[in-house]
């Protein structure tokens, strides 16, 4: 369906996209995660034709979209970041005149408009400037036009931006809805609206795409555990046992209070808490405090995206035609997170 | 394309910006010919729209300054963009859009040869062609308005430089006239035109050398001709300007003349700077 090859993009000396290379499939959701200026619009901007890429080809349903830009650009919805709306319009012209200049049938407009307006819950304010309609509406009515014409494939660039919880639901549901007969890229850089609704998530961390797979397969490389405690004794010992135990990765001393009680921060990949717990019973070193720790999904998401930031840098330039499989084994595990268990405790 | 002639359509008259130019045009038009026309009861266009010249030039930006700016500006380009058309037929859209705008105040234009043949006879030939040559020149003045407009982001910017320019253009033969007309004159306000000509590539570009290539390649080019043919350039500045300037392309015709070199200079301009429009729209997705 999409196919993204080597894609690189510089503005100036700064690098904003470094070789990116994945494939959308039909008939499923995509969700495109990183943090700010990780490149996520830059991306889109060019698999969509807003900016031309540095280096690499976007191919779309066989069109290259700069060989064959009108043929790759009808299979196309695009909302970008800010929704493309004429403040001068109501959201009916508009979508009337998004849908002629798409090229759509003016027999098949009226009812697909009328139908695209109910999906996305503006049929209400249709007849209004789009001037007064508040962010959450233009929002939608940029979701509108990104449907006129029914494309196969819709690249939304933040769609929830914007929108309270409940129309965020409704819109999540929208998508959801779409993937019978679309295939759906949307960029996020709240991963839990993502795992919310895709099929596939792609990471990308400072131009380069550091992860690509199911959402389930990601929780499971995301999985593993991390443990604050609190621990009185010598420092020192209390590191050793502590490093000896089988699945530490990291033991980072936080502070160290005068009564000789340690914090400590565990990292590692299973459950450890009775490891632990019998390790410094044996030095008869008292547990003070254990917690067993639930970040955010998106501080795990920061960090884990922090952390590929400075693995890039040490080995920065080799590895940048590794394919996305490489990406996978290259991307480890590094905190504990019942990514279902969290959710609940949110709602 | 049509879509998009529509929309821009729709939105001159959305706003006061359609309305506005029309009336401005229309009105000055009346009071130059009520005077001209039929209180000295002159039986030709010519002068009215002479002075109308000018008054075209204050409001054409009215209609340019938004045509490419504010798409920019809100971000409604990417819309555009990622729409199954290609840049060219949008812009030619704009612009067919634009002289549509203008060809309501020269249909009125048109009416006033029919109300002066009632006071006499009147060469309805001659008025004719001035009255098609003043649409040719106000559609060139658009092309450059909306070239500008393709320049930057600002409305108000795209607006001003607009205004500049074409007062620059309007009184650059009065301004010619200022430099000596012996060939020394010609040639320096040649090289003050070539560093100009240089500033304005190093702008484009941003980039020293290729900026000062071009001053020294125009410069270069300048000095070898002045060493062969000095004499040649005596008044030669005047006369170039005359020649590229838009308004002095009208006297022919406002003397009766039918000036088909005119008429393709009129062409050639408004598509030079269609065509620079798109490459300006184009370039925007390479930046």
């Amino acid at each position: 369906m999409i196919e993204v090859k080597n894609l690189v993009k510089k503005y100036g000396n700064h690098t904003a996209v470094k070789n990116i290379s994945f494939k959308v499939d039909t008939g499923k959701i995509y969700g495109f995660l990183g943090p700010n200026g990780a490149g996520k619009s830059t991306t889109m901007n060019i698999m969509t034709g807003c900016l031309s890429a540095t280096d690499g080809n976007v191919i779309i349903n066989g069109y290259d979209i700069y060989e064959n830009p009108k043929e790759a650009k009808k299979c196309i919805g695009y909302l970008p970041e800010l929704p493309p709306v004429y403040m001068d319009m109501t959201p009916e012209e508009y979508l009337f005149f998004v849908g002629k200049a798409k090229g759509v049938k003016g027999s098949e407009l009226p009812s697909q408009i009328e139908k695209i307006m109910e999906m996305t819950g503006i049929t209400n304010v249709s007849d209004r400037l789009i001037k007064n309609l508040s962010k959450g509406y233009r929002q939608r009515v940029g979701l509108a036009q990104a449907l006129v014409g029914f494309p196969e494939v819709i690249i939304l660039d933040e769609p929830m931006v914007g929108l309270d919880p409940k129309q965020i639901i409704e819109i999540r549901e929208l998508i959801k809805s779409l993937k019978d007969k679309h295939t759906v890229f949307l960029s996020s850089h709240i991963l839990s609206e993502i795992s919310a609704i895709c099929d596939y998530v792609l990471i990308i961390s400072d131009g380069k795409l550091v992860a690509s797979d199911t959402p389930e397969n990601l929780s499971k490389h995301i999985s593993g555990c991390l443990l604050d405690i609190s621990v009185k004794g010598s420092r020192k010992s209390i590191v050793t046992a502590i490093r000896k135990i089988k699945g530490v990765k990291t033991v980072e001393v936080v502070s160290e209070n005068d009564d000789g009680i340690i914090k400590l921060k565990i990292h590692s990949d299973n459950d450890i808490r009775s490891e632990v717990f019998f390790a410094l019973c044996q030095l008869r070193m008292p547990i003070m405090e254990l917690t067993s720790n639930n970040m955010s999904l998106e501080d795990i998401f920061l960090k884990l995206t922090e952390k590929n930031a400075d693995e890039d840098d040490t080995s920065d330039d080799s590895d940048d035609n590794d394919s996305k499989d490489e990406d996978k084994t290259e991307y480890t595990p590094l905190f504990t997170s019942d990514v279902n268990n969290k959710e609940g405790d949110e709602e | 394309m049509f879509a998009i002639y529509q929309k821009e359509l729709k939105t001159y008259f959305n706003n006061l910006f359609g309305y506005l130019y029309i009336a401005i045009v229309i009105l000055f038009m009346g009071i130059f010919s009520s005077i001209i026309n039929f209180k000295q009861a002159y039986a030709d266009l010519s002068y009215s729209l002479d002075n109308l010249s000018l008054v075209v030039l204050l409001v054409t930006p009215l209609l340019t300054m938004r045509s490419i700016a504010e798409e920019r500006q809100k971000k409604t380009d990417q819309l555009l963009y990622s729409l199954p058309l290609s840049m060219s037929s949008v812009v030619v859209a704009k612009y067919l859009a634009m002289l549509t705008v203008f060809l309501i105040p020269m249909a009125v234009i048109c009416l006033y040869p029919f109300a002066l043949s009632s006071f006499g006879m009147i060469n309805f030939a001659r008025m004719f062609g001035s009255i098609l040559a003043f649409f040719l020149m106000g559609s060139c003045l658009l092309a450059i308005g909306m070239f500008i407009s393709s320049l930057t982001e600002n409305q108000i910017i795209s607006a001003i430089i607009s205004f500049v320019v074409m007062l620059v253009i309007y009184f650059s033969t009065a301004l010619a006239n200022l430099v000596p007309a012996t060939a020394q004159g010609s040639f320096v306000a040649f090289t003050v035109m070539a560093l100009l000509f240089g500033l304005i590539v190093y702008l484009m570009v941003k980039n020293y050398v290729i900026g000062l290539g071009a001053s020294a390649i125009c410069e270069v080019t300048l000095a070898v001709m002045f060493r062969s043919n000095q004499a040649a350039f005596e008044g030669l500045f005047g006369k170039v300007v005359g020649w590229i300037s838009v308004y002095e392309r009208c006297y022919n015709f406002y003397m009766g003349i039918f000036d088909l070199t005119a008429i393709v200079y009129f062409l050639s301009v408004s598509f030079l700077f269609v065509f620079l429009t798109v490459q300006a729209v184009e370039k925007r997705r390479w930046s």
